[in-house]
């Protein structure tokens, strides 16, 4: 390799072990407490919510920065070894976050209605951090005055645009005040060691750093990794728990071109990469023993009005944070660069569980770079993520065309561009870089199946539900695979389209909720517009709909298709009162419960399984019927709520099919102007689709009868991947049943999670593993290298801790597993931190095929 | 043409260098008494049977043709010497699916074109193309001779490293034939301590002309595997023979093969009583290590594989 591979310096290794030893203590008094903070809608009561949300953020860094909260929160401190500084306060996807309230009682009460409040959920967005660094914080701020001057003297003022520009400058000059701070501490500091001390200079330079950026361009690469750091912690305190984006493509402009072939130099840069993760990942919780203490959470994550519950344990160390490196330049050229390196090198010496890294490949990715993520793979078992762009770019070009084929070559070529510069939010979704919002919605495909094999209702156990509980329309018994795939249509489309229409709900009320001024002065269209990102800011929305539990679905239709419509072994009604009784029955019941065993093992055993090609027309039909669906439901989503209804010059009235689109919009609760009217005559929301479960997974199955492979209430299965257990004929296999699959439908993502017995890892297999997901038109795979007895041993440990009182040497002995992350649905965890039934479902996933 | 095997081994790292795709092949014509796969012996496994998965429903016994089986409320009972290998009991019962390892009952030998054989392996061979390849085991991998050397011509039209394992005890013309499309050898050297009454010479002049048909086609790997049973092939002038025949024929790479704890799992699935006693001849780790000394000390490069 001709690039430089360099371990983690010394420093590094301090600040890595003092990390660990903050996780592994009881962090419970580092969080803020409301009542230290100002209630900034008492205080500003006539103020809009943006104003509220810019004081609110003040008034957050402003206590980060306090003496006294510090004294506990730890939020105003420079470590022994840093060249980085800043802390993120604590708070994370699981245990919450705390914050400035800014609403008034009134807005709270009526969002009650909604489920989302202030601190709902975000993170599906990114920075692109070219913007800030183009002036810093001060030309954003220039930019925002004078463009409030102009607003102010109008004849006819926009009273929301006045006060979004307003809220960006006073958010971006809080950063500012909060950097210059910093700075003072550095000064401060810099003074408790002997002038022409090594400390003494770092310090200096880290206050002389500070004052510079993010207020100002950066022009070293030290200055741009401080700034990116200043920033980031900035925004996870103010409620926007967002990823890094490409930040290879970012920093590279920073390198010193006239050094990069000196290892001392790659060096330096490797180590202050490392110094950014340690400080993002510096909320870390890795024992599981002070979580109750750290529990924050409320109603906040609910997603919009249909409430929708985070799997709080399997979130505690999820801050929604990624990085992205390799794939495409705009311009179609291979983007790997210098800092791609650096930050792969990065990554692989400090293997922390956040933030995530995942990197993109093409076919003509260099050798070289696929070599980098193999290695970073060999010495970490389970980073980077990958990305197939030879996939999603066409995925995601087709979903920014709205899957139009009659689009003028110049638009396509611009979407073109805006795909090729894709990156990855803070779960995993792919999305455009720092130009768009992106909202998502989750569905469970189980439903879906359940209610076509069920007339329109779930299967449920409790008697007083009758045929029970009534999710949808009601349809005609299904007798053969021909009936049943059109009624699953039917059904697709039904779920499919109350997900779109409560996103186009949910984007109407995130404006009154959740104004972020600190993002949308940093997030592409905001600024031109003089609109936040929840009002029509970006220049891009993007709707996903992700659709949990695929796999499982594939399993049981193609149990169901073999065992009912093609076999007649069993009718469907025996199935459905199968499923609903776990394919169990009372002792007493003999034939029954034969029977159930021999359904069973009939559906488990020998049906065609995902993951595997004799299931893939299944695959095709499910997958084709969800993708057609989102399109569909795009389509009236867009007739009722997106164009403006203009009535005819004459007689001044709308027309037959105008007053139609009245009528739909007043069914939908909707009275207002179209949403080009409201947002601009460019607005327009992008709709993709999605196969993933993130760490929701074992959640996602409560309430969901037994299916092929699945008892009741057990885990769906995670993401995309082969249900755990199924895979019999290698993996290369389940890369080849992808093959024939629509994957470059699934532009929100379809991520195949694979666990490899550790005995097999290697640099060349690894390699295979990589170019086989390529070439088979994978969309995005993890891989971990797992050992099932050491699982085993610290579940065990785990167990044996949560069921014993006196606890504490089962925790100590649990502590040197600490380094051990794997992958969990979503990102990555430290194993001894999750959830027993999450270490469960893992050991059963490692192959050794 | 028509290859038969008992199992795959997707994914193996203890058969051949690197990471390999493994073909279990059926029929083996040798009776090692510590042969963890009884049911390979034959043409066609025995049928095998896994008691714990049994709900004694006695479909099996109603449709089987030959009184293979009969169930009483509390036992199976199964007599093989009748079985005709119709495969009717396996699709009667409802915990049993052909050719699934977790069935009650299960005929576990399959026979594929050897076309198909490798349509079905190669995207797994497609993984492991850089890192390691494909190996045929056993039984004896080259019992049926035709067939492994077509499917051994595929692989190596694919690009795909070969491996072969055998015992050393079929005839050489087998052997030349074979020798071109093998890139490894896994060296059996059964001749060394089968019988036990061995004749030195004679076996160290046999195995040289082998090696030399081994080596004749091109430069091939030759790794010797050593199963270190108690008893049986740990005796000292064993080891001596064995040694020296390595030094002799420049085999400077040997895997020692511990006695396997799980040996007997197979003779219980086909009824049969284990030819050993496993408490007697697993080697304590103190004994495989000095026998691994015991090579390295002559410049072999020993290594263990558990």
């Amino acid at each position: 390799m001709s690039h430089y591979w360099v371990q983690k310096s010394e420093r590094v290794g301090r600040l890595l072990d003092a990390l660990y030893e903050k996780g592994m203590s009881d962090r419970s008094s580092e969080w803020f407490d409301c009542r230290e903070f100002e209630d900034i809608a008492e205080k500003y009561p006539d103020k809009s919510a943006a104003i509220r949300k810019a004081y609110a953020i003040e008034e957050m860094l402003t206590k980060m920065t306090d003496e006294n909260c510090s004294r506990h929160t730890h939020t105003y401190e420079i470590g022994e070894d840093e060249l980085i500084v800043g802390v993120i306060p604590m708070g994370s996807n699981g245990l919450g976050k705390v914050f400035p309230n800014y609403l008034t009682e009134s807005e709270r009460r009526v969002a009650s209605f909604t489920n989302k409040t202030e601190m709902a959920l975000l993170g599906h967005n990114t920075v692109d951090y070219n913007r800030l660094f183009a002036g810093g914080l001060n030309a954003i701020i220039a930019e925002a005055r004078q463009k409030t001057e102009k607003l102010e003297m109008a004849d006819k003022k926009i009273y929301g645009k006045i006060d979004f520009y307003k809220s960006v400058a006073i958010s971006c000059q809080a950063v500012i005040d909060y950097s210059n701070r910093y700075a003072d501490l550095a000064e401060a500091e810099a003074q408790k060691y002997e002038d022409g001390s090594k400390r003494r200079g770092e310090l200096l330079e880290i206050a002389r750093i500070c004052r510079k950026v993010p207020a100002n361009s950066p022009d070293t690469y030290h200055e741009a990794v401080q700034a990116i750091c200043t920033f980031h912690t900035a925004l996870h305190a103010s409620m926007n728990y967002i990823s890094f984006g490409r930040l290879d493509q970012v920093l590279n402009e920073y390198l010193d071109k006239n050094r990069i072939d000196d290892e001392a130099y790659i060096r330096e840069c490797t180590e202050l990469f490392e110094c950014l993760i340690i400080k993002a990942a510096g909320r870390l919780n890795i024992t599981t023993k002070y979580l109750m203490t750290q529990d924050h959470m409320d109603n906040n994550a609910a997603l919009g009005i249909h409430p929708y519950y985070l799997d709080q344990r399997a979130g505690v160390n999820n801050f929604l944070q990624n990085v992205i490196v390799g794939g495409l330049t705009p311009e179609g050229r291979d983007a790997t660069n210098p800092m791609t390196y650096i930050i792969l090198n990065a990554f692989a010496n400090v293997n922390l569980s956040t933030p995530g890294i995942y990197a993109r490949v093409h076919k003509d990715s260099p050798r070289e770079y696929i070599e980098c993520i193999v290695r970073c793979l060999d010495q970490t078992a389970n980073i980077p993520g990958l990305l197939n762009d030879d996939v999603l770019i066409p995925a995601l070009t087709n979903s920014l065309l709205d899957y139009k084929t009659n689009v003028p070559s110049e638009k396509r070529e611009e979407y073109q561009k805006l795909a090729n510069d894709y990156c990855v939010d803070g779960c995993w979704e792919p999305i455009l870089n720092g130009i768009s919002d992106w909202t998502f919605g989750m569905l469970n495909c189980m439903p879906i199946l359940q209610c076509t094999i069920n007339r329109g209702a779930s299967l449920d156990t409790n008697p007083g539900m009758l045929r029970g509980g009534k999710l949808s329309f009601i349809s005609d018994e299904v007798t053969n695979y021909v009936e049943f795939q059109e009624t699953f249509k039917k059904y697709m489309q039904f779920f499919i389209d109350q997900s779109t229409f409560s996103l186009y709900e949910c984007y109407m009320m995130d404006e009154y909720i959740n104004p972020s001024p600190l993002y949308s002065a940093v997030l592409g269209g905001c600024m031109r517009k003089g609109c936040d990102k929840a009002w029509g800011g970006p220049e891009y929305n993007i709707g996903g709909t992700i659709m949990i539990g695929m796999p499982d679905v594939i399993n049981t239709t193609c149990a169901i298709k073999k065992w009912v419509f093609d076999e007649h072994k069993y009718t469907m009604d025996e199935v459905r009162e199968a499923m609903k009784a776990d394919f169990t029955a009372d002792e007493s019941q003999v034939e029954l419960k034969e029977k159930y065993l021999e359904m069973r093992n009939d559906f488990d055993v020998d049906s065609p399984k995902f993951g595997d090609a004799a299931s893939n027309e299944v695959a095709n039909f499910i997958i084709n019927t969800f993708c057609d669906a989102v399109e569909h439901s795009k389509k009236l989503a867009d007739t009722v709520f997106l164009y403006p209804l203009t009535p005819d010059k004459d007689t001044g009235k709308l027309s037959f099919e105008q007053e139609q689109i009245l009528h739909l919009r007043s069914i939908a609760g909707y009275y207002g102007a179209s949403f080009k009217e409201r947002f601009g005559r460019n607005f327009n929301m992008h709709f993709t689709a999605g196969c993933g479960t993130f760490e929701q997974f074992p959640h996602q199955g409560k309430g969901i009868v037994a299916s092929a492979n699945r008892h009741s209430n057990d885990p769906m299965t995670a993401n995309f991947s082969p249900v755990s257990g199924t895979i019999s004929k290698g993996i290369g296999n389940v890369f080849e049943s992808y093959k024939n699959l629509p994957m470059d439908r699934l532009s929100a993502g379809a991520i195949v999670d694979l666990c490899i017995d550790e005995s097999q890892k290697n640099e060349a297999y690894i390699v295979g593993l990589i170019d086989k997901f390529r070439e088979t038109n994978g969309n995005m795979l993890t891989l971990a290298f797992g050992n099932k007895d050491v699982y085993q041993k610290i579940y065990k440990l785990c167990y044996d801790a949560a069921n014993t009182q006196d606890n504490e040497a089962l925790y100590q002995e649990l502590e040197q597993y600490k380094h051990i992350n794997v992958r969990v649905g979503g990102w990555q965890a430290p194993f001894i931190s999750m959830s027993l039934g999450q270490q469960r479902d893992y050991i059963i996933r490692i192959t050794q095929n | 043409m028509e290859i038969a095997y008992w199992a795959i081994g997707w994914l193996s790292t203890k058969d051949g260098p690197g990471n390999r795709v493994v073909v279990y092949m059926q029929g083996c014509p040798v009776r090692c008494p510590w042969c963890h796969s009884p049911h390979s012996r034959f043409d066609i496994s025995p049928l095998l049977f896994q008691k714990r998965l049994c709900h004694l429903c006695g479909k099996c016994e109603a449709v089987c043709p030959n009184q293979v089986h009969k169930v009483t409320p509390t036992e199976h009972f199964i007599d093989r010497d009748k079985c005709t290998y119709c495969g009717k009991c396996i699709f009667a019962c409802p915990y049993s699916t052909v050719a699934a390892s977790n069935s009650a009952l299960s005929i576990p030998t399959v026979r594929q074109d050897t076309s198909e054989l490798f349509e079905l392996l190669r995207p797994q061979l497609d993984l492991v193309q850089k890192s390691g390849g494909i190996t045929l085991s056993g039984g004896e991998a080259l019992l049926q001779d035709k067939a492994a050397i077509e499917f051994l011509k595929l692989c190596r039209d694919y690009q795909v490293n070969t491996c072969v394992e055998t015992s050393m005890l079929l005839p050489d013309s087998i052997y030349q034939e074979a020798a071109q499309y093998v890139d490894c050898w896994l060296l059996g050297f059964r001749q060394v301590y089968l019988p036990q009454d061995f004749e030195s010479q004679t076996v160290r002049s046999n195995c040289k002309s082998q090696v030399a048909i081994f080596r004749q086609a091109s430069n091939p790997r030759l790794i010797a595997r050593l199963p270190v049973i108690r008893e049986y092939t740990d005796r000292e002038e064993q080891l001596c023979t064995f040694r020296d025949i390595l030094l002799e024929n420049e085999i400077m790479e040997l895997e020692i093969l511990p006695c396997n704890p799980h040996m007997n799992h197979y003779y219980e699935l086909i009824g049969k009583e284990a030819e050993l006693d496993l408490n007697q001849c697993i080697p304590s780790n103190e004994e495989l290590e000095n026998i691994l000394k015991y090579f390295r000390h002559a410049g072999i490069q020993a290594t263990r594989i558990n």
